[in-house]
């Protein structure tokens, strides 16, 4: 939890007068109520006994941010620390088809010779009918 | 005469004839021609217009023969017109068609080429000439008559075209034949244009149209095939081959055009990956070659569709795989059998088949590397490593590289990175696994120097955990990378940040948390702490929009609606001097927003008990809720029109009241709960008008059953019903703040809010409204602000209306609370704000009582005058105003007489007599006025009668002084 340094607050505020005895927003009710008052100087003590107060303590920290960096940042490390097993290891390990990319090397490349060209054939060099012509020359009558 | 009678039958005999003709009634043409050749034909010679007419009948004559077949007989009619008209194209013309129907074409060419010198443009003779020269086998000749033809009858183009094709002259052809209807065109002729331009696409159209028109030539069936062959629709080029195979005479010896089809389809569907679907297609496209040439590839191809047929990963398809293999005897078939077996549910089936396998050949490496995997399943991991560390170097690569791959996966499995980054390395290059891998295991082997050269793309993780950030930022900034390695380089990335943020390093974290996709894991905002962060490095303004807007697309994220509150307050809290303005509005409708939510409060007290170690009961919230907003309560200003103090009373209000109603849904299982200002900042202002008209007509029908119920002991529920409502509308609306202030017991202040109800927009763009405009004031239709700032009426056709009512209804309630309190200096002016509001009765009511709290106020001011010697118009005018506004009032009306009267004295010790007549005669009016609607008061008739007596002796006195000044004019004037 992190204070706005421009937080308005009637008196000290708390966490900053006893920041120096260790206490932080993260402390636990138990902590607090083990911090030896007589200890203090005074102007701790009223300090301390607002924090102590589980009520008057909330109030305090309702106004700090609800945002906890030294927590996260122990979270990043925990995610850094566990990165889990890539995919490709189960995969290595399982019994499965190989995948596809990998046939070529396990099954054996399948090359075939590409396509021959069409050949020609002079019987079918022409689509137009040999009787078309007759058909179509018409003299005028 | 008589001749010109004869020639005017003959040219109606030959108008019949032409006209017969026409109509191909060749009998009656005859007769007319005939007719009107026996009536010309003495006359030649003898008559200018004679041998035109028997011309015209010859070559009708003739033109009948011809179409009789009878060519000789034709002739001679034609010859006949040649000598009467040898100038004119026609007898020529058509003796060349009569030579050409007798076949005779040189003598038909010869005729056409006189009549074109007599007329060198007929494009009838052009045509004709030109399929004469078809005839004469002259080609070229023949496409030059008709190329010059202007116009071509259909069968003429397609023979020019057919000219053309034979030419090979394919754009030429194409050209002319889309000149020809569609429904007359050859097809396959425009089809042969076309794919020899290589226009394959509309080839194959025309060849299918062809095809479906009946034109099942060879050749239109070898070229179909052909043009979809280079089309790569081998599908439909094997079924025109195998159709001409079928039909052409000689259909055997194409047979190899269907098989070189059926090989490209199968290479086609390889190159796709269909091996299954290739299969039959490469066996009929082998064919052709010497039994057992190609019995290598098909068996490749067989392997190729098993494994595809295993990889859809159901039974059905390893049946078919395990078929298409069954009868294979190598060692791949036979492993790859068993894994069939294994992957259809039968492990221990598999398992034994591999140990009697190595019972048999103990050096199989194949039947090893599956028992390692075998050992690595069962969890025997030593048996499963010595196997694969063993086999990694085995002779065949397929078993080594597996074998690699499974030992450094272990090694990985055991976060054994360096080891398995060793084991990895040997294997080729290009190996898709160890590009994958093998950059990770060197970042993780924690020895990037050693690992310097397989690092890849992991450097940048290498950099940034040494405290290098910008190249991972670059990578997150960009689409590439693997997502683990993104994920690995976000984590970093945030580590900086945060590390930065708890340093209170502040720009430096907020420049690393703006980078994309370094925030948290749902369901935590990611523009939480960049929002936070920004405000505490001092760019306050940047931090609230970007937690701002974030809250406005997350409304429930209660962190961020605690942290924009927080922002929010510290910033106009701390500023100096405290002004009251926009930034307070929004500051108390984030925190009203909160302090009625249980959805937050939840949230604190759960990570209050997590903190502190220790249970925090509910009874927390009140005391809490209540400390929270007296904290707020006190920095609020005070001061101004509508102050953020009474902002944040209705707006706590609002939430209070939607808070007991459950919230606004936002989710299937979660409720937004705040006030009007923040439903509008969140731009839900419409939606919470559709939940409002729901639950109106939710309480309406509670009340209509109440109703209905007619019992009397109800008629409290439904009061109850109707204050429910009016609260619940009255919060989410301008009517609020009137509410709040006669819940708080000032009825006076609650009335003055009532008169003008705009949003501020129109408050602060229109001029003050004139004082007959009806009150109360509302925006204008088409106020965007309107329901912006009214949330309970959004959407309602005639919401401005109603509001209006409503405020009238709010108003009766304020008078009445106002009704019962003794503070007439308050009331005044909230009275005059209702009269404004009000009505019919209702305002007559109001009227009376603000004229009796005027009348007060006009008397105790004119008894301190008269104390104090002072003379103060502002007496008079209350009670004019209280006479004005109740002419029944005596009390008003008596006082105001008397105070006028007191004003006389000064004014005739100034001796301004006819100001003191004026003043007499008004409060003569007055009493007079007040008598006739109060008749035989004896108030207003004691001081009636003293004023009158007053009024004639100041009369007389004036009177009398006019006379004596007048007597003694000359001797100067007087005064009274």
């Amino acid at each position: 939890m992190i204070k706005d340094p421009w937080t308005v607050w009637s008196g000290p505020f708390p966490y900053d007068v006893l920041a120096p005895a260790g206490v932080t927003p993260n402390m636990s009710h138990r902590g607090m109520q083990e911090i030896p008052a007589d200890l203090l100087p005074p102007e701790s003590r009223q300090a301390l006994e607002e924090l102590r107060s589980v009520h008057r303590r909330l109030l305090v920290d309702l106004v700090l941010y609800p945002v906890d960096p030294a927590a996260e940042l122990a979270h990043v490390e925990r995610e850094l620390a566990t990165p889990g097993e890539p995919p490709e290891v189960a995969e290595a390990l399982e019994f499965r088809p190989s995948p596809r990319q990998d046939w070529a090397d396990e099954l054996g490349e399948l090359d075939l010779p590409e396509p021959q060209e069409v050949p020609s054939y002079a019987e079918f060099d022409s689509v137009t009918p040999a009787g078309l012509l007759d058909e179509l020359i018409r003299f005028d009558r | 005469m008589w001749s010109a009678h004869a020639l005017r039958r003959a040219a109606k005999a030959v108008a019949v004839g032409a006209r017969s003709l026409g109509d191909g009634d060749l009998d009656a043409a005859g007769r007319a021609y005939a007719g009107a050749l026996a009536t010309v034909r003495k006359r030649i010679g003898r008559h200018p217009a004679a041998a035109g007419l028997a011309a015209a009948a010859h070559l009708g004559l003739g033109r009948v023969r011809l179409a009789h077949g009878d060519f000789f007989a034709a002739d001679q009619e034609f010859l006949a017109v040649q000598q009467l008209r040898p100038h004119d194209l026609a007898g020529f013309h058509w003796a060349g068609c009569a030579a050409a129907h007798r076949a005779d074409f040189p003598r038909a060419d010869w005729y056409f080429t006189a009549a074109l010198a007599r007329d060198p443009l007929s494009s009838r003779t052009l045509a004709q000439r030109g399929l004469v020269r078809v005839r004469l086998g002259q080609p070229d000749a023949a496409l030059a008559d008709l190329e010059s033809a202007r116009q071509l009858h259909n069968h003429e183009l397609i023979v020019l075209a057919a000219l053309h094709l034979r030419r090979r002259d394919w754009a030429r052809a194409e050209a002319v034949l889309i000149a020809v209807p569609p429904d007359r065109r050859p097809p396959a002729m425009l089809a042969d244009a076309l794919a020899r331009q290589e226009k394959h696409e509309p080839a194959l159209a025309a060849y299918d149209q062809a095809i479906a028109a009946g034109d099942r030539s060879a050749a239109v069936l070898f070229h179909h095939g052909l043009v979809a062959y280079r089309l790569g629709r081998y599908e439909q080029s094997v079924r025109s081959w195998t159709e001409l195979c079928q039909r052409h005479p000689m259909g055997r010896s194409y047979q190899g055009l269907v098989v070189r089809a059926e090989y490209a389809a199968a290479c086609q569907l390889v190159d796709a990956g269909e091996y299954e679907a290739a299969l039959p297609r490469l066996a009929a496209g082998l064919t052709a070659q010497p039994p057992g040439a190609m019995d290598a590839a098909l068996g490749l191809l067989r392997r190729y569709a098993a494994a595809e047929a295993a990889d859809t990963g159901d039974h059905a398809g390893r049946a078919r795989a395990r078929a298409l293999v069954a009868d294979a005897d190598d060692p791949w078939a036979r492993d790859f059998l068993i894994l069939l077996d294994l992957l259809d549910g039968r492990p221990h089936a598999a398992e034994h088949a591999w140990v009697r396998i190595n019972a048999q050949r103990p050096a199989d490496a194949r039947t090893l590397y599956a028992l390692g995997l075998c050992s690595a399943a069962r969890g025997d991991s030593r048996a499963a490593l010595t196997t694969f560390a063993v086999l990694a170097n085995d002779e065949s690569p397929v078993v080594a590289r597996r074998s690699r791959r499974a030992l450094a996966a272990l090694r990985i499995r055991h976060g054994e990175w360096a080891r398995a980054a060793a084991a990895m390395a040997p294997l080729p290059a290009g190996d898709r696994w160890r590009a994958a891998l093998l950059p990770e295991s060197a970042y993780r082997a924690g020895d990037p120097d050693r690992y310097a050269a397989q690092l890849g793309p992991w450097l940048a993780a290498v950099r940034a955990a040494a405290g290098e950030p910008t190249p991972a930022v670059d990578v997150l900034s960009g689409s590439d990378g693997p997502p683990r390695l993104r994920r690995e380089l976000a984590l970093l990335v945030r580590r900086a940040a945060l590390a930065d943020v708890v340093e209170a390093r502040w720009d430096t974290a907020a420049e690393l948390l703006s980078v994309n996709g370094i925030g948290p894991a749902p369901p935590e905002r990611p523009e939480l702490l960049p929002g936070a962060v920004r405000v505490l490095g001092g760019s306050r303004s940047d931090g609230i929009r970007l937690l701002a807007d974030a809250s406005r697309q997350y409304p429930l994220d209660r962190r961020l609606t605690h942290t924009l509150a927080l922002a929010r307050l510290h910033t106009v809290s701390a500023a100096e001097p405290r002004l009251d303005g926009p930034d307070w509005a929004r500051c108390v409708a984030t925190w009203a927003a909160m302090l009625h939510d249980d959805g937050f409060w939840a949230g604190v007290l759960s990570d209050a008990a997590g903190r502190y170690g220790v249970d925090v009961p509910d009874d927390t919230i009140e005391p809490l809720r209540i400390g929270l907003r007296d904290l707020l309560a006190d920095r609020l200003p005070t001061s101004g029109p509508r102050p953020a103090a009474l902002l944040f009373q209705r707006e706590l209000a609002a939430a209070e009241v939607l808070a007991g109603y459950g919230g606004l849904p936002l989710t299937d299982d979660d409720v937004l709960v705040c006030g009007p200002l923040r439903l509008a900042e969140l731009g839900r202002h419409q939606e919470f008008g559709r939940f409002a008209v729901r639950t109106v007509a939710r309480l309406a029908e509670e009340m209509a059953e109440l109703i209905g119920a007619d019992q009397p002991e109800m008629r409290q529920e439904v009061r109850l019903l109707v204050a429910m409502r009016d609260q619940f509308v009255r919060c989410f609306s301008e009517l609020g703040f009137a509410h709040c202030l006669l819940v708080a017991d000032q009825p006076a202040a609650a009335l003055l809010e009532l008169a003008d109800l705009r949003c501020p927009n129109c408050r602060a763009g229109a001029p003050p409204a004139a004082a007959d405009v009806p009150r109360p004031l509302t925006c204008p239709p088409g106020c965007a602000g309107f329901e912006q700032e009214n949330p309970a009426y959004a959407g309602l056709v005639d919401g401005r209306e109603q509001l209006a009512h409503d405020a009238v209804v709010l108003t009766v309630d304020a008078l009445g609370v106002l009704s019962r309190r003794d503070q007439p200096e308050q009331a005044i002016p909230a009275l005059e704000t209702a009269l404004q509001v009000l009505t019919g009765e209702n305002r007559d009511r109001v009227a009376s009582w603000l004229a009796s709290l005027l009348t007060d106020r006009g008397v105790r001011a004119a008894n301190a005058n008269m104390t104090t010697e002072n003379t103060n118009t502002a007496t008079d005018d209350d009670l004019r105003r209280a006479v004005k506004l109740d002419p029944h009032l005596i009390r008003a009306r008596g006082s105001l007489c008397v105070v006028l009267r007191n004003g006389l004295v000064p004014l005739l010790e100034q001796g301004r007599v006819s100001d003191a007549l004026r003043v007499l005669r008004e409060v003569t009016d007055l009493l007079t006025e007040g008598l006739r609607l109060a008749p035989g008061n004896q108030e207003l008739t004691r001081l009636l009668d003293k004023v009158t007596v007053e009024y004639d002796q100041l009369s007389e006195a004036l009177h009398r002084a006019g006379r004596e000044s007048m007597s003694t004019n000359s001797g100067g004037s007087g005064s009274a």
